[in-house]
Parts: structure tokens; C-alpha cells; sequence
């Protein structure tokens, strides 16, 4: 993770939620109650609340939300939270539509993570909630803004992880360039050439 | 072909929360904890409220009852940890995977889903601490019983 940017160089020891919206979507009245609690003792003076599906959708059309933690079972007979983070991702509502979002849940079983995964949450998180756990998941998510991805089968934060290279047993397509890399044809590039590639520039108009 | 998107958005969140001031790390989980232990009576209040609802929709055979089981166990599991029943809440976490695993594959175990919600009860009333000998032996009994219960079923299906 990367703390180059000087704003965020307070993260990591503090917590200010203060000036953030948070927006809360649980159906359950004490499970709510709950979730309030761990965000007042995080400091968030802003929360909004919305117990179904349709209470989540008018929060995020009238409000601009910086963090949503949103159980993944909602009221039944209507649409769940994962379905909700997947209409979010695709509203068009901006900036909304890239929130970040905590799906909370009761029964973390395989399917259920990768239909976290695939709706385009940033993190799943297990009950009953560890207000620990949960506040190391929302630095993570501050301290490492994720792009976001879009095609047709995914809308949501890039969920690569790590880069492992070319699945085993497959191999490489046919035109990539070979694995065995040959000598080199210049001389290294100096670390203030490098900089000057990667480190971005003001443009003189 | 599909075309992707990779869209970078300002980190909106973490300079909202890294501004000057607010809590130390500590300070805002002892909180956020202290919050939590202010609401333990209604939580297991909760607790009592889903295991009544669990015993109704067990008693049902309709398809709308299973989901209130996985319904009331889920609701189980968030409040059990958090007000000193984590026992009752491992308990219920396991007829979660149960009653979800069934509904999926279009059948129902009466007695195994019987089973947890009477270990629930026991381990409700009886109020072991979680690391009591009483409370392990306790789950290792249903762990028995849904075993004998799933073996029955397989042989009638056989």
C-alpha cells in the first residue's frame, strides 16, 4: 500500500469519519442498532439509515455517500444487498456509483463471497462484527483506492490482488513474447530517468 | 468483443478520514465496543425473539417457512457473538449452512434442523460460559444427532 500522497499521511494511527457520510442498510432494527454504535465509536457524525432495498436506492439519489456498509440479506421478497451494490455500480450516479461498500453478512459460505466478489463490494465482512476487523477493512479501502473496472460482466473495483502470471498447465498464448528474457540491449535506465516516467508532471499550457 | 473500462475516481474516503485530528485507532474500537456492550440486553432480547420465531417456522413445512429458518438463524448469528452467547451463535451458524444447503437442493431434515434449535435452547437456559466443558459436550452431541439424522434420511432415499 502506498501513503505517497501527503493527505492521507495521518492514516494508519488515526480515524477521522467526522466529515464522511456513511450510509447504513440493515432490515434488522437491532443488527442497525449495532452498526450505528460501531460508527459513532468510529466518530462518524453522519450516518443515514435505509432498512430495504428501496430505502438504500433513494439514500444514494439524494445524498453523496462516502463509505456504505450494507448486509447482504435484505427484506424478503425484494431484491438483496448484493443486488443493490450491483444496480449502485451501474447507476450512473456519480460519484455514488464508486462508493466504497462493506457487505456485512451472517452466513459467509463460499457462494455467498463470491457473489460479494462479483457484485462489485470491496469487502465482505463476517457477523457477528468486530468493530477491530471492520475498521482495518475501511483503512484498507482508504489506503488503497482501487481502480474500477467495467465491462459487461462486471462493474466494480479491480478485484485483482496479486499478479500470478500465466495460469499453470495453460502456458502462454501463442503471441506473447517468450518467457526466457536475452541479454540486455542498453545500458539502466538512471533512477531520475524512471522517476520522470512515473511520477507525475505539471503540464505548461 | 467487449470492451473494459479501468476508471481511477479520487480517493475520496481516505483524505476524508486522514484529516487532522479525530480518534486513535484504540480509542475508536473501545468505543465502537463500549456502544456495542450498551445494547447487549436488547441483543439477547433478539437472541430469545429469533430462537421463538425459529421454533414456529420448524413446526411449518411450507417452502416460506425454511427461508424464516435461515432468516432467524442468520438474525441469531449477529447477536449471539456480541452478547456472550457465542455458543448459541456457532450453533446457529451451522443450521445456516444446513437450512441453506437443503433449501438449495429441494429437500429438509426435520430432525436435524430440530436438533440445533433444541441445543440452542439448551445452551440458552443453561448459560455455560463459552469455554465450559459442558457447552463443547453439549455441541458435540448435536453434532451426533445431525449425523444420525442425515444418515436416516439417506437411507430412506435409499
Amino acid at each position: 500500500m502506498s501513503l505517497a500522497d501527503p493527505s492521507l499521511a495521518n492514516l494508519g494511527s488515526r480515524i477521522d469519519l467526522r466529515k464522511a457520510t456513511v450510509l447504513l442498510v440493515e432490515p434488522n432494527n437491532q443488527a442497525m442498532d449495532v452498526l450505528t454504535q460501531i460508527f459513532l465509536g468510529f466518530g462518524a457524525s453522519h450516518t443515514l439509515r435505509a432498512a430495504s432495498f428501496e430505502e438504500a436506492q433513494q439514500a444514494v439519489h439524494g445524498n453523496i455517500v462516502d463509505l456504505i456498509a450494507c448486509e447482504a440479506t435484505l427484506q424478503p421478497e425484494e431484491p438483496d444487498g448484493y443486488e443493490f451494490v450491483s444496480w449502485l455500480r451501474r447507476s450512473g450516479l456519480d460519484p455514488n456509483a464508486f462508493a466504497p461498500v462493506l457487505l456485512v453478512s451472517s452466513h459467509t459460505s463460499g457462494r455467498n463471497v463470491s457473489r460479494a466478489r462479483d457484485c462489485g463490494a470491496h469487502f465482505m465482512v463476517s457477523k457477528p462484527l468486530a468493530p477491530a476487523v471492520l475498521l482495518q477493512r475501511i483503512l484498507w479501502i482508504a489506503q488503497n483506492n482501487r481502480t474500477f473496472v467495467s465491462c459487461d460482466v462486471y462493474s466494480g473495483p479491480d478485484r485483482r490482488f496479486q499478479n500470478v502470471g500465466p495460469p499453470d498447465g495453460i502456458g502462454r498464448r501463442h503471441n506473447d513474447l517468450p518467457a526466457e528474457v536475452g541479454e540486455a540491449a542498453g545500458a539502466n535506465m538512471a533512477q531520475d530517468e524512471i522517476d520522470s516516467l512515473l511520477t507525475p508532471q505539471k503540464v505548461a499550457r | 468483443m467487449s470492451s473494459v473500462n479501468f476508471i481511477r475516481r479520487p480517493n475520496r474516503l481516505g483524505k476524508l478520514i486522514s484529516t487532522p485530528g479525530g480518534r486513535k485507532l484504540g480509542e475508536a474500537v473501545a468505543m465502537a465496543e463500549s456502544g456495542i456492550e450498551t445494547l447487549r440486553p436488547a441483543l439477547q432480547a433478539e437472541v430469545d425473539a429469533a430462537l421463538d420465531r425459529l421454533r414456529a417456522a420448524a413446526g411449518r413445512t411450507d417452502a416460506a417457512a425454511h427461508a424464516e429458518v435461515y432468516a432467524c438463524a442468520t438474525a441469531i448469528v449477529g447477536a449471539a457473538g456480541l452478547c456472550g452467547l457465542t455458543r448459541v451463535g456457532e450453533v446457529a451458524y451451522n443450521l445456516c449452512e444446513l437450512s441453506d444447503r437443503y433449501i438449495e437442493a429441494g429437500v429438509w431434515n426435520e430432525a436435524a434442523i430440530a436438533a440445533h434449535i433444541q441445543t440452542m435452547g439448551v445452551l440458552r437456559m443453561a448459560n455455560l460460559p463459552d469455554d465450559s466443558p459442558d457447552a463443547q459436550a453439549v455441541l458435540d452431541g448435536l453434532k451426533a444427532l445431525v449425523r444420525r439424522a442425515e444418515e436416516k434420511a439417506a437411507q430412506s432415499e435409499g
